[in-house]
């Protein structure tokens, strides 16, 4: 039997796929199921337990319910991690003062925090929030850290952050509610080149400790266009 | 040719927005207002461009180096051609080597100026719409030179008449729909959301920052998409209501979602105004 999900209307044109628990999809094979289906579709996007279907024009619930009556998710499960991303990160003090929120008065916890997370492989579930944001699953339950109450009004570019059990890296200057625990110095997006992002969806990562003069010289090498990150094909 | 001789507080270049790239992270942008944007296209329907700009609070001003129509949509903004006052929604032929000026702002804050013609300017991902980093510039700037690479020929036969309603830009109570979180608010909670005045702390094209009396602990939630004109509410209490730039996704409760029409009362709101909230379903 298939998972079972419903149908929630976010406006007259878009339309959630809610389902109970955490999907591994692949969204391109999504993609082209859906397009064949419905000719009208503007875009699909994926989150955690959702597929998002975004129209042209409105179209009518009860529609789509018939369409779907017998969607299969398990049909557009990923397969294998192809790649392995090692990304660099730093810890300096001054990137890690929402963690030292979190902990304070308790440096053991704090370092073990970040012991663990050094040790911790994750997966690049999508993309969102904002252009090459890639959302990671994979933090422990022990390392999951509630958002800000309300958000600040500036999260720094590069800033590795913990927003609940997700982790992302903010590609750019921008208002943020996750917590920042560290600083990646190497921009997951490029508008000017094609692809725009190198990591995929499925593509596992760990991150690599770096001290501020590695950052420093990392981003220069990145400035310089000289830079390659530690990928390997599994 | 257009010289933009002086940028105005905040002026951008906008269109329909970049459709087809959330899934990279990419936000829609496009024109705040999309009542206005659609005017403005319809009172000069010069189908090969589809641009405007969104002049923000205080207008830019432009040197025209050729002969021009435009017009300009939206809020209502203090407007000069040369020494003439103009109006909004009416199309005007600007000659060459008018300067068309535009001042604060007096009903609204985001006026469009559309100029017909075809303006030469890179679409990154298919669109021309300011966003940064995927189009080098966040706003316009002085000096900014605007090439014309495509316009009618002047004169133009059947001009468009329009009747429109700018009323839209006094109302205060905006329409809204129950979002995919409502329910995990009580009644009690719903009914404080409704009723209270909430009003706007600040405000940019990714969105309205509402401040607001009710505070939920919904503990972490996965991010889920996020659309123009939805309202969520933060731990803190706070409203964020996204508009075009939004991020396109977000772990906020979900709890309301605004009608197009009133997402375009919203965006002509500034710091300060008081909003209230009407169930369109009740």
């Amino acid at each position: 039997m298939s998972k079972p999900f419903r149908i929630v209307q976010l406006n007259e044109k878009v339309f959630s796929l809610i389902f109970e628990e955490k999907l591994t999809l692949n969204t391109s094979a999504l993609k082209t199921f859906f397009e064949a289906q419905f000719l009208d579709l503007e875009e699909i996007t994926t989150t955690f337990n959702r597929i998002n279907l975004i129209f042209k024009d409105e179209v009518l619930i009860a529609s789509l319910n018939e369409k779907l009556s017998d969607f299969a998710v398990e049909d557009f499960h990923r397969k294998t991690t192809t790649f392995y991303w090692e990304i660099p990160i730093c810890l300096a003090p001054h990137y890690t003062e929402d963690l030292q929120s979190c902990f304070e008065g308790q440096p053991k916890n704090f370092n073990n925090y970040l012991k663990t997370f050094l040790a911790t492989t994750f997966t690049l579930e999508f993309y969102g929030f904002l252009p090459g944001f890639g959302y990671l699953s994979g933090l422990p339950n022990a390392l999951h850290l509630a958002r800000k109450a309300n958000p600040n009004r500036l999260t720094k570019a590069g800033t590795v952050a913990v927003g609940g059990a997700q982790v992302g890296v903010y590609p750019q200057d921008s208002p943020g509610g996750w917590q920042g625990i560290g600083y990646c110095p190497v921009p997951w997006f490029s508008p000017q080149q094609t692809p725009t992002v190198f990591i995929q969806q499925g593509d596992s990562i760990r991150f690599v400790e770096i001290d501020i003069k590695q950052s420093q010289s990392i981003a220069l090498a990145v400035e310089m266009g000289v830079y390659q990150l530690k990928k390997v094909q599994l | 040719m257009i010289e933009v001789l002086s940028a105005g507080y905040f002026t951008s270049l906008q269109d329909g927005g970049r459709v087809g790239y959330r899934h990279l992270g990419v936000p829609v942008s496009g024109a705040m207002d999309s009542k206005a944007y659609t005017t403005a296209i319809a009172l000069l329907p010069f189908q090969n461009d589809k641009c405007v700009f969104e002049c923000t609070l205080l207008g830019p001003s432009f040197l025209l180096h050729q002969v021009l129509r435009f017009v300009l949509t939206g809020g209502e903004m203090e407007a000069w051609l040369d020494d003439r006052p103009i109006e909004i929604n009416r199309v005007y032929l600007a000659k060459s080597g008018s300067q068309l000026r535009l001042g604060k702002s007096k009903q609204g804050i985001r006026t469009y100026v559309r100029f017909e013609a075809e303006l030469a300017v890179e679409k990154p991902l298919g669109s021309a719409a300011y966003f940064h980093p995927i189009t080098p510039k966040i706003q316009l700037n002085d000096g900014d030179i605007f090439k014309l690479i495509n316009q009618p020929q002047y004169p133009v036969e059947n001009p468009v008449h329009l009747k429109i309603d700018n009323h839209y830009l006094l109302e205060n109570a905006l329409q809204v729909t129950p979002g995919p979180d409502w329910h995990q608010l009580n009644k009690d909670q719903q009914h404080h959301i409704l009723e209270e005045k909430h009003p706007i702390l600040s405000h940019s094209r990714m969105g309205y920052r509402l401040s607001g009396t009710t505070k939920i602990d919904a503990g972490t939630l996965f991010s889920q998409l996020v659309l123009p004109g939805m309202i969520q509410l933060t731990p803190g209490g706070e409203l964020l209501i996204a508009t075009a730039d939004c991020q396109v996704t977000g772990g906020y409760l979900q709890i309301l979602q605004l009608t197009p029409h009133s997402l375009a009362c919203l965006v002509q709101k500034r710091e300060g105004e008081n909003l209230i909230f009407q169930n369109r379903l009740d």
